[in-house]
């Protein structure tokens, strides 16, 4: 793949500002998210209505943080890599590409990288702001079943975001795939109320328990799904030929 | 809430006002979509950070840019 077409497509993320706002939520969700379960129960907790079960810890304070990212920062990573890979007919630069260009891996295939690269860079300095805010609120903690679940999200958030961006590239408009892919995440939430399907659906990899030791296991089935899902989505969008813009002449 | 230690407070609020400040000297430079400028501009001040991200993503004209 040539190198200029990659710079082209970072430069696309400095410019459109997509790659400050990603990192931006990520990074101030880091910081408000433990703070948050950290002192919410002094805001709440001097009502005589409302007693505390227990003093917040460090894993209330990650689990906060990976609540907030799995459903609100993955949806607005998943918008961006959406708007970052579809190519439109109607945009002077689509127009360019899809009047002279046949194969899809040449013109999708830079765009989902560099939305890919660019989502997975701002998800580990999310949770590396997390881990480090998490030690400033709550003292030490044991760092592998820290890093565990935020690492298993950080992949899901990945993950869902290049299932939107290939949607989005198949389909020529990131609103559609955005609605599809929010269509879906509806469907897994409604379906994560049954025991039986809730550890394989991405809801879970998205948001996953923060305990003291880190489930492998868990996480891998809860990850292969979503994988797989979205391997099928990218295949399918690099190996559908382009039908090139003919001009009427 | 007065003993917030000061190892989590300063990163935050360095972080915040600089992503404010960002936005606000981005939209001093930028067309802007369906809403006037000041608009944005308090926006961006009373919901950090989603208040910055949406006028990232919704409120830039970015037509030139986009691709």
């Amino acid at each position: 793949m040539n190198r200029t077409v990659l710079r082209v497509e970072w430069y696309r993320w400095l410019r459109t500002r997509r790659a400050i706002a990603l990192v931006a939520a990520f990074a101030l969700f880091g910081f408000v998210s433990l703070l948050g379960a950290k002192y919410l129960p002094d805001l709440i907790g001097h009502s005589d209505e409302i007693q505390l079960l227990r003093i917040p810890d460090w894993r209330d304070g990650l689990q906060q943080y990976v609540k907030n990212t799995g459903f609100l920062i993955a949806a607005v990573a998943m918008i961006l890599a959406a708007q970052a890979s579809a190519v439109r007919a109607t945009d002077p630069v689509g127009i360019y590409y899809l009047s002279r260009e046949t194969s899809p891996v040449r013109v999708y295939l830079p765009r989902i990288l560099m939305a890919a690269t660019v989502i997975a860079i701002a998800a580990a300095l999310g949770a590396a702001v997390a881990l480090y805010e998490c030690w400033a609120l709550f003292g030490s903690y044991p760092l592998p079943a820290a890093v565990g679940p935020l690492a298993l999200q950080a992949i899901a958030v990945v993950l869902v975001a290049l299932f939107a961006a290939a949607l989005a590239a198949r389909l020529s408009s990131a609103a559609i795939a955005a609605a599809i892919t929010a269509a879906i995440y509806v469907c897994c939430l409604l379906l994560s109320t049954v025991p039986t399907i809730a550890p394989y659906l991405p809801t879970t990899a998205l948001q996953p328990t923060v305990t003291p030791a880190f489930p492998v296991a868990h996480a891998a089935k809860s990850l292969l799904p979503l994988a797989i899902s979205t391997a099928t989505s990218l295949a399918l969008v690099l190996t559908t030929p382009i039908r090139t813009i003919k001009s009427s002449a | 809430m007065s003993n917030i230690p000061v190892a989590a407070l300063v990163p935050l609020v360095v972080v915040a006002v600089a992503f404010v400040g960002f936005c606000w000297y981005d939209l001093s430079r930028s067309r802007v979509k369906y809403l006037p400028k000041w608009v944005w501009a308090i926006i961006c001040l009373i919901s950090i950070p989603l208040g910055g991200i949406i006028y990232l993503i919704v409120g830039r004209d970015t037509a030139s840019v986009r691709g």
